[in-house]
């Protein structure tokens, strides 16, 4: 019965729909100038210095000799080491301590009875996530501060006060720290939401079975999660070179480089910042992370695409 | 018989402890997310001195008072508003137009325009040519500098677009045999109907546009005119960031600082009701299906 229509070509997919085509034309010029020609910027990594600040962005190019220096840079300035070490590093730490912690918080929500109770404890810690880093940062300056609670308990405690922002060895921790405190409760709702689509026939044929709490929770709540687990681990992995340039900018000070100088405030200081206008070595390194981040990203999206069916896009 | 009641006693007993342990610790962690916000508020309440614990030292308005007064801080808040306002608006309208071509099934080259707009998620220039192609469309130290650049926001287009595509096609129907064009159809029709989900994503991108101070910080170098409230704050932070110094000047830039974060996340506090609201209905992070 069904008479398969034959497939519409280009030009009869353009005349059907042109009167929407300017619809989606701001869209695409937006992307364009503000993504896609910064690409073709990419050219300033390969260019020994250009000065931009004297010359417009051709006669600047032009002027610039062609090199590979800034990317032998890479590889062997010991600066640039320990900038990649330590983005690793907080990366790495950042999923290895903060991964789990959302998934137990959301399986001690999903667990309370009272209804007001669970909406109160969701309104409090999904709130942190809505504020901005400077708010975040500012907030911890005083609480972290030399005369704020944290350090009045050591002091309490016989120890002595530290200038915990400040220190360089402590830095890491306190990134670690403070993006769990302000992310933790917010990237619970995924597996808040997650349990909550969990057949309840489950929980009840395990009741009648005398199944303990931790039990539900070991053998039904958490292997019914596990493929949620499984891709926001993945592709938490595939932003391994992301260690948060706007928490890690907002909380560095002169005193907390050595450990704290991640690839993006580096890029930053390096071309933008007050260092020196050195444009080619910051795009050479923001392009060398970029490349490395894509396919991670991209290999992280694949791998969840096929092994669980769902990926970020 | 007797055996059997006996387990199951344990087993009330278990589940009981169970639940007790589970409020107390939800308790102590909704008391983790609480007290810092009650320590920055004492703070900003206190007179000049030493050791604030959660709960204000003396009492006084004076930092406040002082953050109102700053002709600085009004002119952030001003541009802040701005930015919100205008950066929400032309993103999300631009966002829902695209959205809206896209979510037919038979647009030309529909593949291919969503890749070209995802590229822009997993790929960019980077900091410098950013900034060199900011400068050249002569928007450096202007407040449109942190709008334009942030417009495309690729994973509203494709939560718009998902719930267009959910949308039953009799609605656009009906409209166009009354005459009425794309854009009337978009406007008169699409858009009411769409409005759970715009709301939550126009939340969300307001949020966005009212925390970031990334763009202001590359964008707008020196000219500090145009800063918003964001980067003003940061900056007064970092201003004050010899916290060896115990002079009360110094001592007294931290009381103020706090004032200003307590009034910079009034705004937040105001929608943020909306926002849980929406939680529901907007917000399926992770897995969207392309």
């Amino acid at each position: 019965m069904s008479v398969k229509t034959k497939k519409m070509t280009l030009i009869d997919r353009v005349k059907k729909h042109k009167h929407l085509i300017p619809f989606v034309i701001p869209a695409i010029i937006f992307a364009f100038i503000f993504c896609y020609v910064p690409m073709a910027g990419i050219v300033i990594a390969f260019k020994e210095n250009p000065n931009f600040v004297r010359y417009g962005v051709f006669e600047a190019l032009s002027k610039a000799d062609w090199t590979m220096d800034n990317f032998e840079r890479i590889f062997s300035d010991p600066e640039i080491f320990n900038v990649v070490k330590n983005t690793l590093i907080i990366s790495v730490m950042k999923i290895v301590i903060l991964f789990p912690l959302p998934v137990v918080l959301a399986v001690m929500i999903t667990e309370l009875r009272s209804r007001n109770f669970s909406k109160l404890v969701q309104g409090l810690v999904f709130l942190p996530h809505f504020f901005s880093w400077v708010v975040i940062v500012g907030i911890f300056n005083s609480i972290f501060g030399l005369y704020g609670p944290v350090n009045n308990i050591v002091e309490a405690l016989g120890g002595n006060a530290t200038h915990f922002m400040g220190e360089p060895g402590w830095f890491r921790w306190l990134v670690v720290i403070l993006s769990g405190w302000k992310e933790i409760g917010y990237s619970s709702i995924v597996y808040i939401a997650a349990i909550m689509s969990i057949d309840p026939s489950l929980y009840e044929a395990a009741k009648i079975d005398g199944a303990s709490k931790l039990k539900q929770i070991w053998n039904i709540t958490i292997p019914s999660i596990m493929p949620t687990i499984i891709v926001m681990l993945i592709i938490r992995i595939g932003y391994l070179m992301d260690a948060g340039f706007e928490q890690v900018y907002a909380m560095l000070n002169p005193n907390t480089q050595a450990t704290g100088e991640i690839i993006g405030t580096y890029v930053y200081k390096l071309g933008l910042g007050y260092a020196k206008n050195d444009y080619g070595l910051s795009t050479a390194v923001g392009l060398f992370n970029g490349v490395i981040s894509m396919a991670l990203i991209l290999t992280a999206n694949y791998i969840s695409k096929k092994k669980t069916g769902s990926g970020v896009w | 018989m007797k055996n059997k009641s006996l387990v199951i006693n344990n087993k009330i007993k278990e589940n009981r402890i169970f639940n007790i342990i589970n409020i107390s610790v939800l308790v102590i962690i909704s008391l983790v997310c609480f007290l810092p916000f009650m320590n920055v508020i004492s703070s900003a309440l206190s007179t000049a001195g030493f050791d604030i614990n959660f709960t204000p030292k003396g009492f006084t308005l004076f930092n406040f008072k002082y953050v109102f007064t700053d002709p600085g801080f009004w002119r952030a808040l001003g541009v802040s508003f701005f930015v919100v306002v205008f950066g929400t608006a032309i993103s999300v309208m631009v966002m829902f137009s695209a959205a809206y071509a896209l979510s037919k099934k038979d647009f030309p080259m529909r593949r291919g325009i969503m890749v070209f707009f995802i590229i822009t998620m997993i790929f960019s220039g980077g900091m410098v040519p950013n900034y060199i192609v900011v400068r050249e469309l002569g928007l450096t130290g202007s407040p449109w500098a942190l709008i334009l650049p942030s417009v495309v926001q690729v994973y509203n287009l494709i939560l718009i677009r998902s719930y267009l595509e959910s949308l039953p096609a009799e609605l656009e129907e009906s409209a166009g045999i009354d005459g009425a064009n794309s854009l009337q159809i978009m406007f008169r029709v699409l858009l009411p109907v769409s409005m759970p989900c715009v709301a939550s994503v126009s939340l969300f991108t307001a949020v966005t546009f009212w925390n970031n101070y990334t763009s202001a910080l590359l964008y707008l170098g020196t000219e500090e005119k145009w800063y918003p409230l964001s980067l003003y704050i940061l900056n007064y932070i970092q201003s004050g960031a010899d916290v060896l110094d115990v002079s009360k000047e110094a001592i007294q830039h931290a009381n103020i600082e706090s004032a200003m974060i307590v009034v910079s996340i009034i705004p937040i506090l105001l929608v943020y009701p909306l926002v849980l609201k929406y939680f529901t209905k907007g917000v399926t992070v992770g897995a969207v299906k392309g």
